[in-house]
């Protein structure tokens, strides 16, 4: 790519990458990463949740709960993944040491970002979670490619065409917001 | 990698036709690669790009599927 990083105006994630791989490899299958996953959707969940409710505007506000909406979705899909892969109807279980809903995309623990959120504008908030969904798309491409299983990658694979749809409908309103400026 | 591998044509794309094609295509359609440090990487990276730093590439291209295209940056 010319001009190389510099010259990328497009989504970026953030993160070491030795970290990030660490957990996916310690993982001993998709049970893990479906677990994982299903936590930091249900953070992600409820920071929009928030969020939606305590939004300036309608404009916001509508789009947060369509968010909300959105990771209910994502939940959904990994609970049938960990239906049919490992025969649990139940929800996934946090992994060792995380309370469910207790953190977000990128390991933020949820209650930092909703005070962090208090006071900010729709503009503000959503740079943020388009920083964070960008991590989404990265996850959910590298456990794809983790993951041995067919059937599990194109899950995951799905998953991940999902939070890109989600990052173009996110820039998008970013840019409408930024030209009524 | 064979002697002919090193006169094969390698294209230089724009920003924004990395951008395009990427957006039109799932991540299991191309390799992505990105040849920088560590440091930089965790910096900021292309959502799904794989670490690969430059000195550490030849031992590493057996990882990625010779019949998909290659974007590294």
């Amino acid at each position: 790519m010319a001009g190389g990083i510099n010259a990328w105006d497009g989504l970026v994630a953030e993160g070491n990458y030795d970290a990030g791989m660490a957990y996916f490899f310690r993982a001993s299958g998709v049970e893990e990463l479906v677990s994982l996953s299903f936590s930091l959707e249900e953070g992600n969940r409820v920071f929009y949740e928030r969020v939606a409710r305590e939004a300036e505007d309608e404009e916001g506000a509508a789009f947060f709960r369509s968010l909300v909406l959105a990771e209910e979705r994502h939940k959904e899909t990994l609970r049938d993944l960990i239906s049919r892969s490992a025969g649990k109807d139940a929800d996934p279980a946090p992994p060792e040491g995380m309370e469910a809903g207790s953190f977000m995309e990128g390991g933020i623990p949820v209650g930092e970002a909703l005070s962090w959120a208090r006071g900010k504008g729709t503009r503000d908030i959503l740079e943020f979670a388009i920083a964070m969904e960008a991590n989404s798309l990265d996850r959910y491409i590298k456990m794809g490619r983790a993951v041995g299983n067919d059937r599990s990658r194109e899950v995951f694979q799905a998953l991940a065409g999902e939070e890109q749809g989600h990052l173009e409908r996110m820039t998008s309103l970013l840019d409408r917001l930024q030209e009524r400026k | 990698m064979g002697l002919f591998d090193h006169f094969r044509p390698v294209s230089t794309w724009t920003a924004r036709q990395v951008r395009k094609f990427l957006g039109e295509r799932s991540a299991d359609a191309y390799n992505l690669v990105d040849v920088r440090q560590p440091g930089e990487y965790e910096n900021g990276h292309l959502p799904g790009a794989r670490l690969i730093p430059i000195a550490d590439l030849e031992d590493h291209l057996h990882e990625l599927d010779r019949d998909k295209p290659t974007i590294t940056y």
